[in-house]
This record gives C-alpha cells, sequence and structure tokens, in this order.
C-alpha cells in the first residue's frame, strides 16, 4: 500500500470515526443515564442530513443548513422525549429499544412522506485541499474532525465543570440517589436527550456532504454505531471517543485492504475487546439503576 | 406541644408473600430524635423507604406536616424537607468530595433558570462558607479534592451525613449511619449529630441499641413488620415483647428460674 493511499486512508478513518463519535456519544449518554437503548438517536442523524440538504438548497450556505438541522434534531427529540420516552423510563431496557426503534421506523416514513425515497445529494461546503505528507487531503474531512474534538472538549467541560454535568455524571452512577438528594431527575434526562438528538443531529449534517442523503442513512450505520458504543463503554465519554476512532480506521484501512473487511472487521474486534474487558475499554462496573 | 411533623397510617408494604412492614402507624414530632430499632428482616429500611417515597404502600396513608404525600416522589418529599441517608452509602464515587457537597449545595440553595442551571459551575462554589464549615465540622478538609472512592468506609458516611446536614432538611432520616465503622468514627458522628438535638428533627434507624441509646429521645421497636414498642429506652427495653423479640429471652423461662432461686 503507497504511502498516499495510506494517508488518505487515515484521513478517511478519522472523518468517518468523527461522525461514528457524535452519533455515538448520545446513545452512550442515555443509556448511561437513562438507562434506554436509544435508536432514534439514529433518526436525528437522518433529520439533522436532510434538514442540511433543504437549507442548503434555500440559503445556498451547507454551515447554515447544518446549524439548521442541529437545532431541529435536539427540537425533535425533546419532544420524543417528552411525549414517548417519558413515559417508558421504568421499564425494561428491551421497552425502550423496541420503542426507539418503532420510533425510528415511523420517522423514516415520515421523511419519505416530505422529502421521497430518491438520494439527495448535499455540496461540500469546502472545496479546498490541503497537502500531508505528499497527499492531497480534503480540507473539510479535517473540519469534520476538527469539530468531534470542539465537541468532545465541550461534553468534556460541562460534564466536569458545570453543576449540571455532575449532577448527569452522579446518576450514571446512581440516578436513585441522585433523586434522593432532590435534584429533578427528570429535568436531567430531558437535558442529556436533547444534547444527544442534537449531536446526532450535527453527525447528519456534516455527514450529508460526504454521502447521498437518503431515508434509511440512519439504518446503514446503525451497527457501526453500536460497536462503537459497546467498545468504548456505554456511559463513557472518552471510550467512546477511543473507539469511535478505532472502528473508523478498521472500516477505512480495512476496505483499502481487502472491501469485505471493512464491514467484518470492527465486528472482530468489538468480540476481542469484549472478551479482554466485558464492560468495554472504558465502561464502568459499577454502572447501577 | 410541638407540632407533629410526620405520620403514618396503616402502613403496610408486601412483597410477594412476605409482609415486610404491617399496618404500621407511626408520628414523629418537630425537632424530637427518634430511633428505629429491630433485628434484621424486622422491617425498619422497608418503613423508611416507604416514609422517603422509595416503595408505594400497598395500604395505609403518609403524612407530612398534614400533607399527604403518599404518592410523592422521593424528590419532591426532599423538596419539601426530608433528606435522608442510605444503608450502604449514597456518595458519588467518581466526583470529588467538595463536588458531593455543591451538588447537594445548589440544589439548596438554588434559584435556577435552566440557563443559569447549565451553566453554574462547580469551581463558583466550592468556597462557600457553608460547604467550607461543613467540611471542618466533618473532619473532611483534607480530603476535600480527593474522589470519593479513594475514601475510607468512615469518610464515606461522614461525607454522607454532611450532603445530609448541608441540605439543611427539616427532617433528617439516617439508614444505619453506623454500620460497618470503628469505635472512634462512630463517636464522631454522634458527636457532630449530638450537637443538633433539640435543633432539628432526626429519624435514624439502627441495628443495634447500643449506638443510639444515649442519642434518641424516643425508640420504636419494630420486628415482623409490626411496631412491637414505642417510647422512652427504659420503657421499651422492659416490654416483655421486645425483651422477647428483640433481646430473644424467654420471659417464661427467666421468671421460672427466679422463682426457683
Amino acid at each position: 500500500m503507497s504511502a498516499q493511499l495510506l494517508t488518505s486512508g487515515v484521513i478517511f478513518g478519522l472523518s468517518i470515526g468523527s461522525i461514528f463519535f457524535l452519533m455515538a456519544i448520545g446513545l452512550s449518554l442515555c443509556f448511561g443515564l437513562m438507562r434506554i437503548i436509544s435508536l432514534d438517536q439514529l433518526l436525528y442523524y437522518s433529520v439533522g442530513a436532510y434538514l442540511t440538504y433543504s437549507l442548503t438548497l434555500v440559503t445556498g450556505n451547507v454551515w447554515l443548513g447544518v446549524l439548521g438541522g442541529v437545532v431541529v434534531a435536539g427540537i425533535v427529540s425533546f419532544a420524543v422525549e417528552r411525549l414517548i420516552f417519558r413515559r417508558i423510563y421504568e421499564r425494561e431496557l428491551t421497552f425502550s429499544m423496541i420503542t426507539s426503534f418503532g420510533v425510528l421506523i415511523g420517522g423514516i416514513g415520515v421523511i419519505k412522506f416530505f422529502w421521497g425515497v430518491v438520494p439527495r445529494p448535499v455540496p461540500v461546503p469546502l472545496m479546498a485541499q490541503i497537502d500531508i505528507i505528499g497527499t492531497e487531503v480534503p480540507v473539510y474531512r479535517l473540519i469534520v474532525v476538527a469539530i468531534a474534538f470542539l465537541v468532545y472538549a465541550g461534553i468534556w467541560l460541562f460534564l466536569n465543570r458545570t453543576i449540571t454535568g455532575k449532577a448527569i455524571r452522579a446518576g450514571i452512577e446512581n440516578v436513585e440517589h441522585v433523586e434522593g438528594l432532590g435534584i429533578n431527575v427528570s429535568r436531567l434526562f430531558t437535558i442529556t436527550f436533547i444534547i444527544a438528538g442534537a449531536l446526532s443531529g450535527l453527525a447528519g449534517g456534516l455527514h450529508a456532504p460526504l454521502i447521498m442523503v437518503d431515508p434509511s442513512m440512519g439504518l446503514e450505520v446503525l451497527a457501526f454505531v453500536f460497536m462503537v458504543v459497546i467498545i468504548g463503554g456505554l456511559g463513557s465519554i472518552k471510550g467512546t471517543l477511543i473507539s469511535a476512532f478505532i472502528v473508523g480506521q478498521v472500516v477505512s484501512l480495512g476496505s483499502l485492504i481487502y472491501a469485505p473487511l471493512a464491514q467484518m472487521a470492527p465486528f472482530a474486534i468489538m468480540l476481542l475487546i469484549l472478551l479482554v474487558k466485558p464492560t468495554g475499554l472504558y465502561g464502568s462496573p459499577l454502572l447501577k439503576r | 406541644m410541638s407540632t407533629e411533623i410526620i405520620k403514618t397510617v396503616g402502613v403496610t408494604k408486601c412483597f410477594g408473600a412476605l409482609v415486610a412492614v404491617d399496618r404500621v402507624d407511626y408520628s414523629l414530632r418537630e425537632n424530637e430524635v427518634a430511633g428505629i430499632i429491630g433485628s434484621n428482616g424486622a422491617g425498619k429500611t422497608t418503613f423508611f423507604n416507604l416514609v422517603t417515597g422509595y416503595y408505594p404502600p400497598d395500604e395505609g396513608s403518609i403524612f407530612y406536616k398534614g400533607r399527604d404525600v403518599t404518592r410523592m416522589t422521593p424528590q419532591q418529599r426532599v423538596a419539601l424537607g426530608m433528606t435522608r441517608t442510605f444503608q450502604l452509602t449514597s456518595t458519588f464515587d467518581n466526583l470529588a468530595v467538595i463536588d458531593n457537597l455543591v451538588l447537594v449545595y445548589f440544589r439548596a440553595h438554588r434559584d435556577s433558570t435552566l440557563l443559569k442551571l447549565l451553566l453554574s459551575t462547580c469551581r463558583r462554589h466550592r468556597n462557600e462558607d457553608k460547604i467550607v464549615a461543613t467540611l471542618e465540622t466533618f473532619d473532611l478538609q483534607h480530603v476535600r479534592d480527593r474522589l470519593v472512592k479513594n475514601l475510607s468506609l468512615g469518610e464515606k458516611r461522614r461525607l454522607e451525613i454532611a450532603m445530609a446536614v448541608l441540605a439543611e432538611p427539616q427532617v433528617l432520616m439516617l439508614d444505619e449511619p453506623l454500620a460497618g465503622l470503628a469505635e472512634s468514627e462512630i463517636k464522631v458522628i454522634l458527636e457532630v449529630l449530638g450537637r443538633r438535638v433539640g435543633k432539628q428533627t432526626i429519624l435514624i434507624v439502627e441495628h443495634k441499641i447500643s449506638h443510639v441509646k444515649d442519642f434518641v429521645q424516643r425508640l420504636t421497636v419494630m420486628h415482623e413488620g409490626r411496631v412491637i414498642a414505642d417510647g422512652g429506652y427504659e420503657e421499651c427495653l422492659s416490654d416483655p415483647e421486645v425483651r422477647r423479640s428483640y433481646w430473644q429471652i424467654d420471659t417464661e423461662q427467666e421468671g421460672s428460674k427466679h422463682a426457683a432461686a
């Protein structure tokens, strides 16, 4: 494999890993705090992408489209949390999984109704390329990686510096005890859900110029996002970031070596990590409801 | 006469065929320091969980200052002024000692809009007078920045009670706060709690009577989910059912021994 191919593969892996990270962070936080498997995050990813497509058509500015996608995805997730999840937090994990899958499928139907089934293209906002070790690399992909790191830093600061963030971390340890302090747990759940939805929307918006936007785009990345969450450890932000980049690289470099590896290798790595560390790389065995 | 602050009427809780709490009528007055004792499985903690809202009762009602709180969530009851500790410490292992206290302080003293809530940083509240004073009172200054998971059990217990006290509740409810502690640590905790006698309503659940006998003004003894005695320490101690059930003293045998002597 030539150095150029390897460099572009690594950059591609980093950018796809960044998208996985932005999507997986919501799933991970939702499980850590609320003990729900929120498959509907994949719907907010599609919502973010479609809003980016439509707003780009109207305004001609992709970044404005991404911003709109984030806002609308946050609003939709807020509505879903209030109308649906609030009623099922106490139910079993499988119940939330099935419900969220229902929301995802229903949401895809709504998307098909408004936008149809034909895949839609979104222009890349920045066509510039930059030379890295003799390889021309698209600047947009590097921006996506930078945004993922900025989000990581923002989430880290939020969880480690603000009182709400500390309360969320405390809730990930034990929700019952947080409630015992008189902290409004329901409000923490809503805040977490909106953050998760908005970040999934951001993932969709940023991914849109790199792919064709289609109604089932969420389902296509479902397995990878799950792998990222499981490898990283449920509820761990650092673990999610590291595992997102591992999965991104495996998908990218795997496809350079032998195309079917891109689909298969992440599963093998997940199984290997789970055999050695069943809670994932940074998952805490202390997690309890 | 002081006001009744907590009252339960016919409170019952079953787990399958087991009646964990059986039609318990109980009342606690303002500034009273009361204890509930009983052997393992007597229903003390279940009763505690019913009063604090962690279990819904199958039957009966719970009142707080005359208000029916039977269906209220634990969080709503905390907002009314009931704060509790847990048998297994309820501190947050992955947060620093100071952050555990800040969480409580912020909840107890906040006037928060959502934005304020989202942007308030822990750093701003770390040197609040009350938090600093609480650290000193409970001798936790030297571990203020340490993660709770690295504390000893005694320090964790002290922190948990410190958190409960910092919340400035009207009723402080302690579930076996002395369990697993060394005598020296028990002394520290009883000393701190002793300073609050007469100033605050305290309900303490304990397994061993010796720990609380000098501290509580009123004792309630539970056995198999029922209240079998309620009153002063001596009164409860001399109650034949308490002697039989709690101390497992065979009163009849004891009586015949006396007669033989």
